[in-house]
């Protein structure tokens, strides 16, 4: 029996004719006054949602895809208002993940709504008027009333408001006559949490509407698309895929891309050397461009950066000429510079990440990206901000800051003109998110359990939930963790396990559900006072704090301080003594991890090099080789020339290349002990091996041990009296059941505290909202490990522990891609090789100077203080001697 | 280990009922808890949002049979903070007093509460009880006070003062830069000639001071501020996750990296 596929690339175009037949005359008619041709993604779009196809159609920036998108549904519409058949309804919802982006959405549909009106009315058709509006959380209340009396026919609005919007009673009823729904930027929801969210808010609005509406997908770059595709359609009821059509026309725009460093040596370079030579650089390509938009990846990057050169070039570089923009700004600013930059007002605006997203930001000529993007999606999806309009060339510059960051940029952007991308991962059965869906579903009606599962399973992320741990989630929604007579309090659902029935419960319960939904997690911050008058100086986030240890000096807003001492969640700090130097580096706990395939592809080009050094190359070929494979400059390919070449030296020709992962057991200058792994896959499945490598030596010795991790491999810091045997550790590490090891010991880690207690506020354990009150932290006062402890005691097999499990496992590491190593490690493929080094080599230099990012604890809490205690009476006794 | 301890005497006064932060004095025949901060988790659900399940009552009650089972005292001094909230009395912390002091009265002869800058409005359940609430409590050469403030005429009573608030625990890192946060009971003389005790938190709930980083002068308890040189203090971890370890004088942990 041959099944058709649910899902078809649409290979062809159609027509322009096919296409415009496809609309209605008045509005073919003001598509032709204003626009030459069809772009792309409109030679597909235009005729495919027209016959009432669900389509995904991924497309670069300034490809005209949000008229591709629309083009349809407004002919539509108005055809249905020719003939009287519109009500006063919604018709058509428009999602992205962006506040500014629906802002840019609706007044760029104002034109074509008003003048196609017009053209009709010129041809002697009366049209009625298209509503259109926007609800997201900066929608006043007033506003949102007068939505209640004239709905919109298109609503457009954020995963957040639209989950809002299904409890809203009375407009609820206006979702009844959906027929279209818009996801745009769906690369950027599918991969998350979020993208899960929004897929429980689509399968829900499709139990309020009348019929399966139609949807569009609508993305920059993504792959595979058959996986977007899954997210973006779900299942029907009896389990079936929906179909999809596919338009991929991503490739279209054409890139122009160079890696380049700011220093030509940056190595023996200060960081202060590097850091004036970046922004002499970026003043050089602002000059020579019209307009330059620059990523920093981080918001105090983005501060630093502007106001270098506001300080540095004060006449180029003022308010008139150049902009910060991210997140944490407020939002009059952030219009402000979106709208001049639109207006062409700015030579350069910087941002950390939020420009990245389909904002119309006007003419840009040059991205300059400082310090990797990470991954190739990424650095497409940035530099496509450039040269906005259609057939234009994208410019990119990416400005690396050290030697790994320069091979990956290197490598990564020669992918990225090769067009291959990195996969998307889409996550499954998050319990939290679906948690808070189940509460907002118990508000609208009465369920049977059979009903909300099938519901929850038509979505692609929950395909395969069971249904045991749908009723577990049931039964702490309703409280039934707590005593009877407490779940007034605790409960938020009600559920009969009887009858197999829920609803809702609690006077308090929609407020919470409104103030407390989303999946962005609020970092918990705990404030710091600068003694001796306790003046408010910034926050840090807990984590930190907990690393922390008195008289250690950090960076704070660009100050440093030096720690004294905490309490609760207030920290103590006091100036430190001039030309002090930090003693704990910048942590940025959630960096951006390098995908797996591009870790491959740089392994490789290891190898070749390596090939290379091994025939005796000179610099001087293997620079010219280096100059005509990759998008480089001279002297950046003489930086990784003499990187990997130092490196091949010290060690005697060991460069871990393709399949080699290179142990080394090693010291830095404070003689603390570190035993590096080269293991180049990429942070996701380091994180999991790494964990797994330092559960198994603190097993061994019987101690703490510290983690540091990279996409380039991680490293355990061994406490200075502790001998681990290596060639022991590894044969463990390729032999155990990497899945049972870390399940039973994820607990032994600072990360699981972190995701808990993100977890727990996703899944309303944790309300940052209550009784219309913002909570403070403060006022919660308990840490994150008493939290877990208390929930662990009650029931190991809570929900939000199980999702924590999840999320660190599914999400946070790449088991898949880790056991896939560990078999190759078994099987032989991956070769290890240990080495001792008295002074770490190059490689593990990079590696050792971030930090700790985690720390595995030995398991027996008791014998942890002994050795404490002991450690604690040598201290004195040494203090005591001297 | 000489310094894992089964059991400790305190000042030859007092016997700590390890591993429980509890004290019993023979002299006086009275065992000695503090700061249980009832309630907690019922008020942080009320009143902060935070919706953790109920486990502190079960623990201190359990803990209390325990060492119920062990010592056979006579009286029993709680030394303020039974309950979490300061403003009012909520549902949970009424429910959980309520049956606390429904067991203490059965098993002691004679049940003491000495007020805590948590326990307003507390008289509304005691009152139903065979208790005695009282701001402070003096009994031959022991002086109870629960240490938010100084009472009148503080600088003249008892040779041994006890008290709790503070909820001390020290903080120690490892070479790694693991941090661990351990309660301790803290006993030494006090400036004036008489003997301290601080004791632990009951409660496994309420945060703890880091007495070892936190600056003498920063301390909550305006006893340990202006009538201790706390770093003169004896240290002992207390705790059934920690057990009975004694470290040396509060002074010689602080700085220690």
């Amino acid at each position: 029996m041959t099944q058709v596929a649910a899902y078809s690339f649409v290979d062809k175009p159609f027509s322009d004719e096919e296409s415009l037949a496809a609309l209605e005359s008045y509005v073919r008619e003001w598509f032709m006054r204003t626009f030459k041709e069809l772009t792309p993604p409109q030679r597909y779009s235009f005729k495919l949602i027209a016959d009432g196809h669900n389509v995904i159609i991924t497309a670069p920036t300034g490809s005209g895809k949000t008229l591709a998108g629309f083009m349809s549904i407004l002919s539509e519409l108005f055809k249905m208002g020719e003939r009287g058949q519109l009500a006063e309804s919604v018709y058509c919802i428009y999602v992205s993940p962006l506040k500014a982006l629906d802002n840019d959405v609706k007044k760029n549909l104002m034109q074509p709504l008003t003048e196609i009106r017009e053209i009709a009315a010129e041809m002697g058709i009366e049209l009625p008027e298209i509503k259109i509006a926007v609800r997201t959380g900066d929608v006043a209340g007033s506003e949102k009333q007068r939505q209640l009396k004239e709905p919109p026919h298109i609503l457009i609005t954020t995963p957040e408001s639209l989950a809002i919007l299904l409890n809203a009673p009375k407009f609820a009823e206006k979702l009844r006559t959906v027929r279209w729904v818009i996801v745009d930027e769906i690369h950027e929801l599918a991969g998350s949490k979020r993208g899960a969210h929004l897929s429980l808010s689509l399968e829900r609005l499709r139990e309020a509407a009348e019929q399966d509406f139609i949807r569009i997908g609508l993305g920059a770059t993504l792959h595979p698309l058959e996986e977007a595709a899954r997210f973006l359609v779900g299942y029907d009821d009896a389990g079936r895929p929906r179909p999809c059509k596919i338009v991929d026309v991503t490739w279209y725009k054409p890139l122009q891309l160079m890696v380049t460093t700011p220093v030509k040596d940056i190595v023996h370079a200060s960081a202060e050397e590097i850091n004036e030579a970046l922004y002499r650089l970026l003043d050089k390509l602002i000059t020579k461009h019209r307009t330059t938009l620059i990523f920093t990846n981080t918001r105090s990057g983005t501060e630093r950066v502007v106001y270098n050169l506001k300080e540095k070039w004060p006449s180029k570089y003022n308010d008139a000429t150049i902009g910060a923009h991210h997140g944490s700004l407020s939002r009059e600013i952030r219009l402000d510079i979106e709208d001049r930059l639109k207006r062409g007002e700015l030579k350069a605006v910087v941002c950390s990440t939020s420009l990245e997203l389909g904002i119309d930001v006007g003419y840009i000529d040059l991205v300059v990206q400082v310090g990797s993007p990470k991954s190739i999606t990424r650095a497409v999806q940035r530099i496509g901000r450039s040269g906005h309009r259609f057939g234009d060339t994208a410019r990119g510059v990416i400005v690396a800051m050290d030697r790994d960051d320069l091979v990956e940029c290197a490598v990564m952007l020669k992918c990225a003109l090769e067009r291959r991308l990195d996969e998307i991962r889409i996550p499954t059965n998050c319990l939290d998110v679906l948690a808070q869906h189940i509460v907002g579903m118990a508000l609208t009606r009465k369920w049977s359990v059979d009903e909300a599962f099938k519901l929850v399973r038509r979505s692609y992320n929950y395909r395969y939930l069971d249904r045991e741990t749908f009723i577990s989630l049931l039964k702490y929604l309703a409280g039934h963790y707590a005593e009877l007579e407490d779940r007034s309090v605790y409960g938020k659902i009600w559920f009969d396990e009887k009858d197999m029935m829920f609803g809702r419960r609690g006077k308090y319960t929609r407020i919470i559900y409104y103030l407390n939904i989303g999946t962005i997690p609020d970092e918990v911050k705990v404030d710091v006072y600068l003694l001796p008058d306790k003046r408010y100086i910034g926050s840090i986030e807990e984590e930190f704090l907990e690393r922390l240890r008195p008289g250690d000096i950090f960076v704070l807003g660009g100050r440093m301080y030096r720690f004294r001492y905490a309490r609760s969640m207030s920290c103590y700090v006091e100036k430190p003594p001039k030309d002090s130097l930090p003693t704990i580096p910048a942590w940025f706990s959630e960096l951006l991890p390098l995908s797996f395939e591009l870790a491959l592809e740089i392994q490789d080009f290891r190898e070749e090099f390596k090939a290379m050094l091994r025939a005796g190359k000179t610099k001087k070929e293997i620079v010219a080789w280096l100059l005509r494979r990759f998008p480089i400059e001279r002297h950046t390919a003489e930086a990784i020339h003499n990187y990997y070449r130092e490196h091949y030296r010290y060690t005697g020709g060991k460069l871990p290349g393709r399949d080699e992962i290179l142990v080394e057991i090693t010291s830095d200058l404070q003689e603390r002990r570190f035993v590096v792994f080269h293991a180049l896959y990429g942070r996701r499945v380091n994180d999991a091996l790494s964990r797994a490598a330092a559960i198994l030596a603190s097993d061994q010795i019987g101690r703490n041990v510290g983690v540091i991790i990279s996409d380039n491999g991680f490293a355990l810091h061994i406490p200075q009296d502790a001998e681990v045997d290596v060639e022991k550790l590894l044969r463990e590490l390729a032999s155990c059941d990497l899945e049972e090891l870390l399940k039973r010991n994820i607990r032994r880690t600072e990360m699981m505290k972190r995701r808990f207690r993100h977890c727990a506020a996703r899944s309303f354990l944790i309300l940052r909202n209550y009784k219309g009150y913002k909570i403070s932290v403060s006022k919660q006062q308990t840490n994150a490990q008493t939290l877990l402890n208390v929930c662990e005691e009650v029931n190991p097999n809570f929900p939000v522990i199980v999702e924590t499990y999840r999320e660190i496992l599914r999400d946070v590491m790449d088991l898949e891609r880790a056991k896939l190593v560990q078999e190759w490690l078994r099987t032989g493929k991956v070769k290890s090789t240990v080495i001792a080094t008295d002074v770490p080599t190059p490689l593990a230099h990079n590696l050792i100077v971030l930090g700790d990012a985690d720390i595995v604890l030995m398991e027996d809490r008791k014998r942890r203080l002994l050795q404490l205690h002991e450690a604690v009476m040598r201290k004195i006794r040494l203090a005591a001697r001297s | 280990m000489r310094h894992v301890l089964d059991s400790l005497t305190i000042m030859g006064v007092a016997e700590l009922v390890a591993p429980y932060p509890a004290i019993y004095i023979p002299e006086i025949d009275t065992l000695v808890i503090s700061d249980l901060h009832l309630g907690y988790e019922g008020v942080m659900a009320e009143e902060a949002g935070l919706m953790i399940p109920k486990t502190q009552f079960k623990k201190e009650m359990n803990a209390l049979r325990e060492i119920e089972k062990r010592i056979k005292a006579r009286r029993i001094v709680l030394n303020g903070d039974i309950k979490h909230e300061f403003s009012s009395t909520s549902y949970h912390e009424s429910r959980e007093v309520s049956d606390m002091l429904e067991y203490l009265q059965q098993e002691y002869e004679e049940v003491i509460i000495v007020k805590g800058n948590h326990d307003n409005f507390i008289a509304r359940i005691t009152s139903r009880y065979r208790v005695k609430l009282v701001e402070e409590f003096l009994d031959g050469r022991y002086y109870f006070v629960h240490g938010h403030e100084i009472p009148d005429g503080f600088a003249s009573k008892g040779e041994v003062v006890i008290i709790g608030h503070e909820h001390p625990a020290i903080a120690l890192y490892d070479d790694v830069g693991a941090k661990e946060k351990i309660p301790c009971i803290l006993y030494g003389d006090m400036l004036d000639g008489r003997k301290i005790i601080v004791l632990p938190a009951f409660s496994i709930l309420a945060q703890g001071s880091e007495v070892n980083m936190i600056p003498r002068e920063e301390l909550l308890s305006p006893i340990l501020r202006q009538y201790v040189d706390v770093d003169s203090l004896n240290v002992t971890s207390v705790g059934p996750d920690v057990g009975c370890v004694a470290f040396p004088k509060l002074g010689l942990l602080r700085g220690i990296r």
